[in-house]
């Protein structure tokens, strides 16, 4: 049976929202937006840029999910479709990680990718 | 003539007369060169140096108003885009990049700008580069009304000289010093010509590429390109090893840390004919290295070069041979790179 192909998108999951929620709590930004995007940067030329914003960009994608607003800037969303966003926690925990299916390298550290 | 084609497409004349005389005004004199075939841009916005910092070698995020200093454009693989000589005017970022490479420039920045505040503007066209070298230049500008003492070098300032608005720029002087004077594109006739009255004398490319060989000074596509990293090419005084992250970093600094650099950029004497892309061999006909620049000192004087060659080959004072001719090379440190690189603690 044929499957209709979901259109691509950025998403988050219920562990990585739990954490946007709560800091935007802690520093008294509830309703805020999460605006996500790429820089140009890092050893591999490319890395992840997050800012928790009043208003999303004019021209932004918005994304809602797990009841956190995304946002992210055009030019950014060809090298973060698919992408999931998540929280990875613990002492060894790197905190939001971006699971990014377009990312072919990544430096030593995995802070930046190339695609 | 050297056997063997000059390396850059220069603007300007290949010389006004006499090439000897010229590279004797570069050497012990002032002379003055159009070089407006430079890539010349104008970097504008909020996020310019956070922006530059991230994708060149240098540490540039706290340049200062009239500072400046080169910086290395590489790929994720360390590889080298372009070398780009900055200056911040007054209220804009002015880049140099190599002849034929602003396009290319503004591409790669263009890329990697998200959302920075950033605007990039080639300016190659409307305006001019004359560039003064020579013992004597400082002296002359002086006499001109335009005060340079206490420029250091890669420091640039606004002037007014034969009633135009210029941006002197200290560039690095190696040998001699040099003064770039970049003037808007009309006026550029009247500076021109208020130098020369001065003294300082027309010099054309011929005796101009015979000067950068001499010293060493590394040119995109001979020395330095997408094939070389910017170790191998000297342009260590262009790096900064502790300022973090930007593009190709991770591959220069492992290159630097464990002394994986292959090759190393030689400055060559050589005893007959010799050609770009000739092959370099030891006495014992071990693959050495390739001929990247040619030059013969005007006036007849010896033929030159610039080569890559081989770490284990590369010594000052080695003897190498050119490959299918009779030709011996005589290796030497570059000045440009005696000059630039850091030394080692």
């Amino acid at each position: 049976m044929a499957t209709m192909q979901q259109p691509l998108t950025i998403n988050i999951t219920e562990t990585a929202a739990e954490h946007v929620r709560h800091f935007m709590m802690v520093d008294g930004k509830e309703g805020y937006t999460v605006r996500v995007g790429v820089k140009g940067g890092g050893c591999s030329g490319l890395t992840y840029d997050l800012n928790i914003v009043p208003e999303a960009g004019e021209n932004d994608k918005i994304i809602e999910e797990h009841g956190v607003r995304l946002s992210v800037d055009k030019k950014s969303y060809v090298f973060l479709a698919g992408t999931v966003l998540d929280y990875s926690g613990g002492l060894n925990g790197k905190g939001f990680v971006f699971n990014n299916p377009n990312a072919k390298t990544a430096c030593g550290c995995g802070t930046s990718f190339s695609v | 003539m050297p056997d063997g084609a000059l390396t850059q497409v220069n603007a300007g004349a290949a010389h006004y007369g006499d090439p000897a005389v010229e590279f004797a005004a570069l050497e012990s004199g002032v002379g003055v060169t159009d070089r407006s075939h430079v890539g010349r841009l104008r970097l504008r916005g909020a996020d310019v140096l956070d922006l530059l910092d991230r994708l060149t070698t240098n540490k540039l995020e706290t340049l200062e108003p009239g500072e400046g200093m080169p910086s290395v454009l590489t790929t994720s693989k360390g590889r080298v885009v372009d070398l780009l000589t900055l200056t911040a005017a007054d209220d804009y970022l002015l880049c140099l990049t190599s002849p034929g490479r602003q396009e290319a420039v503004v591409e790669w920045i263009d890329f990697y700008t998200f959302a920075e505040d950033v605007t990039v503007e080639d300016a190659s066209a409307d305006t001019a580069q004359l560039s003064l070298a020579g013992p004597g230049a400082a002296t002359l500008l002086e006499g001109l009304g335009v005060d340079v003492s206490g420029l250091p070098t890669f420091h640039s300032r606004a002037y007014a000289l034969s009633n135009a608005d210029v941006l002197v720029w200290h560039t690095l002087s190696v040998g001699t010093p040099t003064y770039e004077i970049i003037v808007p594109v009309a006026a550029a006739t009247g500076v021109w010509e208020a130098l020369t009255q001065a003294g300082a004398v027309p010099t054309g490319y011929q005796a101009r590429e015979a000067y950068r060989v001499q010293h060493g000074m590394p040119v995109h596509a001979a020395e330095f390109g997408d094939d070389t990293n910017p170790l191998e090419s000297r342009l260590k005084g262009a790096i900064s090893f502790n300022k973090g992250c930007y593009i190709g970093q991770e591959v220069v600094a492992r290159l630097n840390t464990y002394q994986k650099v292959q090759r190393r950029l030689m400055a060559v004497t050589f005893s007959g004919n010799a050609q770009i892309g000739d092959a370099l061999k030891s006495t014992d006909g071990v693959a050495a290295g390739v001929v990247t620049s040619v030059a013969q000192v005007p006036g007849g004087g010896t033929l030159i070069g610039l080569a890559l060659v081989r770490q284990e080959h590369a010594a000052p004072d080695a003897t190498l041979l050119v490959a299918d001719r009779d030709t011996t090379a005589t290796l030497s440190e570059p000045a440009f790179a005696l000059a630039t690189e850091p030394v080692e603690a």
